[in-house]
């Protein structure tokens, strides 16, 4: 008797361990279907720069990988742009680009839909050929991919897609050496402690403002610095970001580095020069800032008007007693 | 039985071994900031340069070339000459759909939120436009229409910022909060319209560009509040659209 209970027993937690399993499982299983929530991509390189020869052509590997958990279905497209604004940002226009672009995968057209698994990198090979007799100019594309959104099963919402994309400059030349003009549109101190006048405090890094407008055919990139001197000698060089700046715009342009003193005082001389993708002075304009210990005298007035006050104040009382 | 002890030994003191000595072949090398899954750098330190004279630009990468000779007919540079990274440039989005479930009437707590990550590595800078592909529309065709100004606040959403406190405006938008959002969204205080296409330009949400002070990195992090507020004769229905976003470094 005692055999058979024991015997069901057994058989009882036998079969409590097996539902348990089925309901780990399960929900495991469930949970991740539901977390799937989220899109992740990623693109190399983000930028590609190429200079050719009417009737040539070149080739350009990117790699398009989703992060994300689940697989995603895209599909590509080269689209024209232009400058949004003096920063550098894009603004895809409808228009469309001659038909130079192609991939040179076996399986994969631009613009032909292709799944991309979860985890996994796309390899695609860009080819632009410029055919022969094309006009010597900048062409400005960007290669975008974009997935393409699933079911919603949802409520009320929204369904979102991603699309993510790397520019191309392309600069169309047969002696490799296109005419390059630029202009200086603005050089200044963005950040003035008194207005219109060139004084910054003495404990503020000054910040410039350079402005470089492209009057030429083709795009460039600024090769230089600006130079402060002060007065006692003491010279700080910082080198302008080597930035595109696209035919027919202005870009603002930074520096790569800031002058690194904690105070200055006087006047500095200051003179920004830069030549077209190579290292000269072709360019150049001048300004002159002084720093002035703006915070710390306005704190010493600001004392001395305290004190004066309390002393008025306790020589009044001590009359009055 | 010495034999035995003797591979034993032998056995255990390669196992030993491996375990302490680490497999010298690495195929990546990376930190917070950078990765490189090619090792096998080619590269000089620092970069050349004589005051006045001249100054290369240094890329790094894979052991190919850089900038060609015109002689073959062309010059290729990929990547951002000032940017030594070869982080791929990544976006993120989380959750990937926007479930309002059943909406309230006359409330401002139908709210979802969508989190965008971007890691900017090797770009200069960036951007993340977003744009709608119609209003929010019923299988019946009833639209929610893009939400309008609380009263007495003149902005207008398709261009500028507002506030909406009010229960009594209706209509759907969104506000912005974390790294490199359009100051105008006033820390999530003030909200817009999403663009629609094909009409309206997709509207920046997220970026930043080096003259604005972007650092390249890893993990800038914003979110998207939505918020749909109905009134009382809004028709029943499951409202649906699209959402997309753009993500595109600068040039």
């Amino acid at each position: 008797m005692q055999k058979v209970k024991l015997h069901s027993k057994i058989q009882n937690f036998k079969f409590l361990i097996v539902i348990f399993i089925f309901s780990f499982l399960f929900l495991n299983l469930a949970t991740k279907a539901t977390q799937a929530q989220s899109l992740s991509l990623s693109i190399w390189p983000p930028l590609l720069e190429v200079m050719m020869q009417p009737g040539k052509s070149i080739t350009q590997v990117y790699k398009l990988k989703n992060n994300g958990e689940t697989d995603l279905a895209f599909t590509s497209s080269i689209v024209p742009f232009k400058p949004a604004d003096e920063l550098g940002n894009i603004k895809l226009e409808n228009s469309r680009l001659p038909p130079w672009f192609s991939f040179q995968n076996a399986n994969l057209d631009l613009s032909q839909k292709f799944l991309l698994k979860a985890g996994e990198t796309q390899e695609v090979v860009l080819k632009i050929k410029v055919p022969e007799q094309t006009l010597e100019k900048d062409y400005h594309a960007t290669l975008l991919f974009e997935t393409i959104p699933g079911v919603f099963l949802g409520q009320s919402g929204m369904q979102t897609q991603a699309k993510i994309g790397s520019n191309i400059l392309l600069t169309v030349s047969q002696s490799g050496q296109p005419l390059k003009k630029a202009e200086i549109v603005k050089f200044a101190i963005r950040n003035l402690k008194i207005r219109q006048l060139p004084i910054i405090d003495s404990f503020t890094k000054p910040q410039f403002l350079l402005r470089i407008k492209n009057t030429g055919p083709a795009l460039f990139k600024p090769a230089g610095a600006i130079t402060a001197s002060g007065w006692f000698g003491q010279k700080y060089v910082l080198n302008l970001l080597p930035e595109n700046v696209l035919v027919n715009s202005t870009r603002l342009v930074g520096c790569e580095n800031q002058i690194d003193a904690k105070f200055l005082l006087g006047p500095y001389k200051t003179k920004v020069e830069f030549g077209l993708d190579t290292l000269e002075t072709d360019y150049s304009a001048e300004i002159t800032f002084f720093a002035l210990p703006i915070k710390f005298i306005l704190g010493i007035i600001i004392a001395v008007v305290v004190i004066w006050f309390v002393k008025a104040k306790l020589g009044v009382d001590k009359r009055l007693l | 039985m010495k034999l035995k002890i003797s591979v034993l030994v032998f056995g255990f003191m390669l196992l030993v071994l491996s375990l302490a000595h680490p497999v010298g072949a690495v195929s990546s090398v990376s930190s917070d900031n950078y990765q490189i899954d090619w090792p096998n750098l080619n590269m000089g330190a620092g970069l050349p340069s004589a005051e006045g004279v001249y100054k290369l630009g240094v890329t790094t990468g894979q052991t190919a070339p850089g900038f060609y000779e015109y002689t073959d007919g062309y010059r290729i540079r990929a990547g951002f000459q000032y940017i030594h990274s070869i982080i791929p440039f990544s976006f993120s989005l989380s959750p990937v759909n926007l479930n309002f479930g059943t909406l309230s009437v006359g409330v401002l707590t139908n709210e979802q939120t969508i989190t965008l990550t971007v890691n900017s590595g090797s770009a200069g800078g960036y951007q993340v436009k977003a744009q709608e592909n119609d209003l929010l529309t019923s299988n019946a065709n009833s639209t929610i229409a893009d939400t309008t100004c609380d009263t007495g606040d003149t902005c207008d959403h398709d261009t500028d910022f507002g506030t909406w406190t009010d229960t009594s405006t209706y209509g759907f938008g969104y506000t912005m909060t974390g790294d490199d959002v359009p100051s105008g969204f006033s820390s999530g205080t003030k909200f817009r319209n999403l663009a629609d296409a094909p009409g309206e330009d997709p509207v920046k949400v997220m970026g930043k560009t080096p003259a604005e002070g972007h650092q390249a990195g890893r993990g800038k992090i914003a979110t998207m509040s939505a918020r749909i507020n109905i009134s009382n004769i809004q028709a029943a229905g499951i409202y649906r659209n699209i959402l997309t976003f753009i993500a595109i470094p600068t040039f």
